[in-house]
């Protein structure tokens, strides 16, 4: 039987490094490349040598997906390419193939220079393994080769993300990378077809967790900033990529008119620089709802933000200063921090997960005494504060994600299988369908009984729906015709017209066979008994007696003949068509039975 | 509810609490019950499919007494869940153990369920307590409490209220009463004095130990008649505050009143919850004493708001009392419901936290939130 073939190289049960390796229908498919932000040795990478221990990847993998930009999804990419060794395609939608690169190089940036690790990826084997990349857009179908093909669904969670369908024939596999299901300021939901795949692949971190609102968080990130500002302190808030950063200008913006508030916010001009160029990625992303929003709201017109000049750092008094980096590894952001950091009254609002070695990762670790160059410390008084504004799917979010693609199996990644039980139980039991949560190496395999589709010539279907009762549209309808498999397509077709087309004549076959009966009376007496006898026992069945003197028993005919050598003899011929054999056959060793003595 | 006032009182929120957390479970609840002081149960009460039981453990941040760095999320996270064929209507937990016992339409049955299993979430239902009452009597009111063993008590009127051992399933008390009247709440006040109010108002009182005991008559004052009644207990009743009353009793009129537990047929205090319209039923009327405010009672069950009110400032007349914080988180937070208003099923005070309450509405939303002291609604 055809199946399927999955094996988490990465996630599994592990969060972090997602690297998943999918077989359909003997294409190879490797979905994300991703890093473990948590080790420091190879245990960051996936496990590559699982996929082949020898013979190139290359001629192994048809392709590599890359769903979106964050580092635990593609930060092993360059790696796997260039030093492992993998010149085949590799497919991300077009703002994550804009994103990734500078994600990787400021990566390998903080790894080598700040941490001086040795055996990493290079500048140049990101620029390599870049040029491999293949960008895709929403909706659109491509074709990796002749028999395998994908397409890109909107996933919301970050700009760029997406869930890719891959399709070989008719058995396909969706596997959705990070999404989240319920839009926010800058990115909508994510959204797929029904698109019945045979197996969805989904992530389930956040598959235990019941999620605070959206405006909660953001109440939260205002009171933070307003009570800061009240009591004359600073804010610096580092961001990276233009999305998150417009999302909170915007809040901050409504907020400072609705309070009347007049402590100066200030971003940073590292952030104009790359804005035009985001902007533009990302107004194509979104939809036209949001699009319009953004587009009213000129972005740098803010009434109360302006741009920031660094001498601004040491002016007295409360601001909101929006800087980049985001994690406070180098740059302005970093500049800010380590002027700021001294007084108590000032705050550092940390928007996401840093990456071990930065600044960022420290104080989020609860470090207060910081080593920078020179070996001068930095001790942190500001205060220190984490939102989480990253959006993933929650359990309601995954149950809405199956509803909208009725996959006929799920399987979870990125989840422990022991605490999953009962989110297992709950997707079985609502869809009906299998929920596999395999660990990180182990294979799971699905059979799936993929659908031929057959051409039926009119004619067949007209004439067997003329037979019998209306079809049953819920019930499955048997039809007998001839499938002709001829240069790549299949048709069903009446028999009449595969032997017209063959250009073969019908025959037909005839047995008769004769039954000799034990009866002295006139033959029409006899067959008179026997249509009787017939009639009694053969209660299902239509029995005649025909005008002719002979018996019909469905389309079997039954005659008296007059050559017998005795009188007391009859015979009778029974004579069938090939079709009818089996009830031919019985009628006859019911015949030979003989005859029940009549009654008097 | 328009986009923009929503926003409004998004605004307004951040003076007036200094905490809050808004959460959409799948189903709605109208149980909200600890388990320690880490985690609650929730439960849906869909009449038409399976529900679901699921224990939520506390964002970080709302359970830690010490200041600890950063507790980044704010989310709840579903430690176990189970599934239920009949509508929760009443859930508790045993007190020390890992049992639950929960009870609902179509019979008078309770259902025990297992939080507890080392290899998988999921809470299993571990058996059932047929209570012979008969099938077409109101739904059973529970109380739980491990005296020597788990005990739940239950009861749909007050000639049927019982208590049983939950492992041997044995009854070990049962009420000699000939008063038929429907029970709307039930309580342990220790575990050997049972306490239950009935649907009239009247309170009756037990004490296990004299099994067979009748259950105290008490006659109902006239300012109780003609409406229908649930109550709340204060739950350091031992060893609490002597001067404190700890009953009250809320009527679907709105009316409060407050009972000495040494004298439960003298009213103490009386007064009017203010709102608009009277509520049709006690389905989901709810009141109950904060742990820590002195003096502090919530009330909900009329609409979509939480009120809290403060016993010790009410009216000598007996009024209307002016609620000291109400909630209308429920109403105004704009969660997308397709236009209708969110009636409160259920809340619960926090243990510790003085001024922090979880309320659920009947819109699937679960609210967490600790208002401002110094700030009055206008």
């Amino acid at each position: 039987m055809p199946e399927i073939k999955v094996t988490p190289l990465g996630a599994g049960q592990d969060v972090g490094r997602s690297c998943i390796l999918v077989s359909i229908a003997g294409k190879n498919v490797m979905l994300d490349c991703g890093m473990h932000m948590g080790y420091n040795d190879d245990r960051r990478f996936p496990d590559f040598s699982y996929i082949t221990q020898n013979g190139r990847l290359t001629d192994f993998l048809d392709c590599v997906i890359i769903s979106h930009f964050h580092l635990d999804h593609c930060g092993a990419l360059p790696y796997f390419s260039e030093m492992v060794g993998y010149d085949g395609p590799i497919y991300m939608t077009h703002p994550t193939k804009a994103i990734c690169p500078i994600l990787l190089e400021d990566y390998r940036k903080i790894t080598v220079d700040k941490k001086g690790e040795t055996n990493f990826f290079t500048s140049q084997m990101i620029k390599d393994c870049m040029k491999k990349v293949v960008a895709v857009h929403l909706h659109q179908t491509v074709q990796v080769d002749d028999e395998l093909e994908i397409k890109a669904y909107y996933a919301g969670h970050v700009l760029g993300a997406a869930m890719f369908q891959i399709k070989v024939g008719s058995e396909s596999v969706v596997y959705t990378g990070d999404y989240n299901m319920t839009p926010d300021r800058h990115l909508g939901a994510a959204w797929i077809d029904k698109c019945r795949p045979d197996l969805l692949i989904s992530e389930s971190t956040y598959a235990t967790t019941i999620r605070d609102s959206k405006r909660c968080r953001e109440r939260d990130f205002l009171k933070k900033v307003h009570e800061s500002v009240e009591r004359g302190g600073k804010v610096l808030i580092p961001v990276f990529a233009l999305g998150r950063a417009q999302e909170l200008c915007i809040l901050l913006e409504t907020f400072w008119e609705r309070m009347n508030l007049k402590a100066p916010i200030y971003f940073s001009m590292g952030l104009t620089e790359k804005a035009n160029h985001y902007y533009k990625l990302f107004i194509t992303w979104t939809n036209q709802k949001i699009r319009k929003t953004f587009v009213q709201r000129n972005m740098f017109e803010f009434k109360h933000i302006k741009a920031f000049d660094r001498a601004f750092a040491d002016n007295p008094g409360p601001m909101v200063v929006f800087a980049t980096p985001g994690m406070l590894h180098a740059g302005q952001s970093l500049q800010i921090f380590r002027k700021w950091a001294g007084n108590e009254k000032n705050m550092v609002i940390m928007p996401g997960y840093c990456v071990q070695g930065t600044v960022g990762h420290k104080i989020l670790s609860g470090q207060r005494k910081l080593e920078m160059e020179g070996r001068q410390i930095l001790e942190v008084k500001m205060q220190v504060e984490y939102m989480s504004f990253s959006a993933h799917a929650d359990a309601k979010g995954i149950m809405q994600l199956i509803r909208q693609a009725e996959p006929r199996s799920v399987l979870l990644v990125h989840g422990e299988a022991k605490k999953m039980e009962f989110l297992k139980q709950k997707i079985e039991q609502e869809f009906h369908v299998n929920c596999y949560m395999p660990a990180n190496g182990e294979t799971i395999t699905l059979f799936t009984s993929p659908n031929i589709p057959v051409d039926i010539s009119l004619g067949l279907l007209k004439r067997e729906s003329a037979i019998g009762l209306v079809p049953d549209s819920k019930k499955p309808k048997l039809m007998h015709g001839t499938l002709i498999m001829k240069d790549n397509s299949f048709r069903l077709v009446s028999p009449e017209q595969a032997l017209k087309e063959l250009g073969l004549g019908e025959h037909q076959l005839r047995f008769t066979c004769r039954v000799h009966i034990q009866d002295p009376r006139k033959e029409h007496e006899m067959v008179l008994r026997v249509y009787n006898h017939l009639k009694g026992v053969l209660k299902d069945y239509s029995v005649q007696h025909l005008p002719d003197g002979s018996i019909m028993v469905e389309s079997i005919l039954i005659q008296a003949t007059a050559q017998s050598e005795d009188q007391g003899t009859k015979v009778l011929l029974v004579s069938w068509t090939y079709q009818d054999e089996e009830l031919g056959s019985y009628l006859t060793s019911l015949l030979k039975k003989g005859l029940p003595p009549t009654t008097a | 509810m328009a986009a923009e006032s929503a926003e409004d009182w998004l605004l307004e929120s951040l003076r007036l609490y200094n905490d809050l957390h808004v959460f959409e479970l799948q189903e709605p609840t109208r149980v909200i019950e600890w388990i320690g002081e880490k985690s609650v149960c929730v439960a849906g009460y869909e009449n038409s499919r399976r529900n679901e039981i699921l224990q939520l453990l506390l964002p970080q941040k709302l359970y830690v007494k010490e200041k600890q760095g950063l507790c980044p999320e704010r989310d709840f996270k579903v430690e176990r869940g189970g599934f239920s064929d009949r509508p929760v209507y009443s859930l508790r937990h045993v007190p020390d153990t890992s049992l639950l016992v929960t009870s609902g339409p179509p019979d008078s049955s309770l259902q025990v369920w297992q939080l507890a299993a080392e290899d998988t979430d999921v809470i299993k239902c571990a058996s059932t307590i047929p209570t012979g009452n008969d099938s077409k009597k109101p739904w059973t009111k529970i109380a739980t409490t491990l005296a020597r063993t788990p005990c739940v008590l239950h009861g749909s009127r007050v000639n049927n209220v019982q208590i049983t051992e939950i492992e041997s399933k044995k009854n070990i008390y049962t009420a000699a009463s000939s008063i038929s009247d429907e029970v709307s709440s039930l309580e342990f006040l220790d575990c050997n004095t049972l306490l239950a109010c009935c649907v009239n108002g009247q309170l009756c009182l037990a004490d296990v130990r004299q099994p067979q005991s009748p259950l105290g008559d008490a006659s109902i004052p006239w300012a109780l008649s003609g409406e229908q009644w649930c109550m709340g207990v204060s739950p350091g009743v031992q060893g609490s505050d002597v001067n404190a009353p700890a009953i009250a009793r809320l009527s679907s009129g709105g009316q409060l009143t407050l009972t000495d537990l040494r004298n439960i047929s003298k009213l103490l205090k009386s007064a009017r919850c203010k709102v608009s319209a009277a509520s049709p039923s006690t389905e989901f009327l709810c009141v109950s004493w904060a742990p820590v405010l002195d003096g502090c009672l919530a009330v909900s069950g009329f609409n979509g708001t939480v009120h809290i009110y403060d016993t010790r400032s009410w009216p000598v007349s007996g009024g209307e009392a002016e609620p000291l914080f109400s909630h209308k988180g429920h109403i105004l937070s704009g969660m997308d419901n397709g236009g209708g208003f969110p009636l409160v099923t259920t809340h619960a005070w926090h243990p510790w936290k003085p001024r922090m309450l979880l309320s659920a509405a009947s819109d699937g939303s679960l609210h967490v939130w600790d208002w401002a002291e110094s700030h009055k609604n206008s």
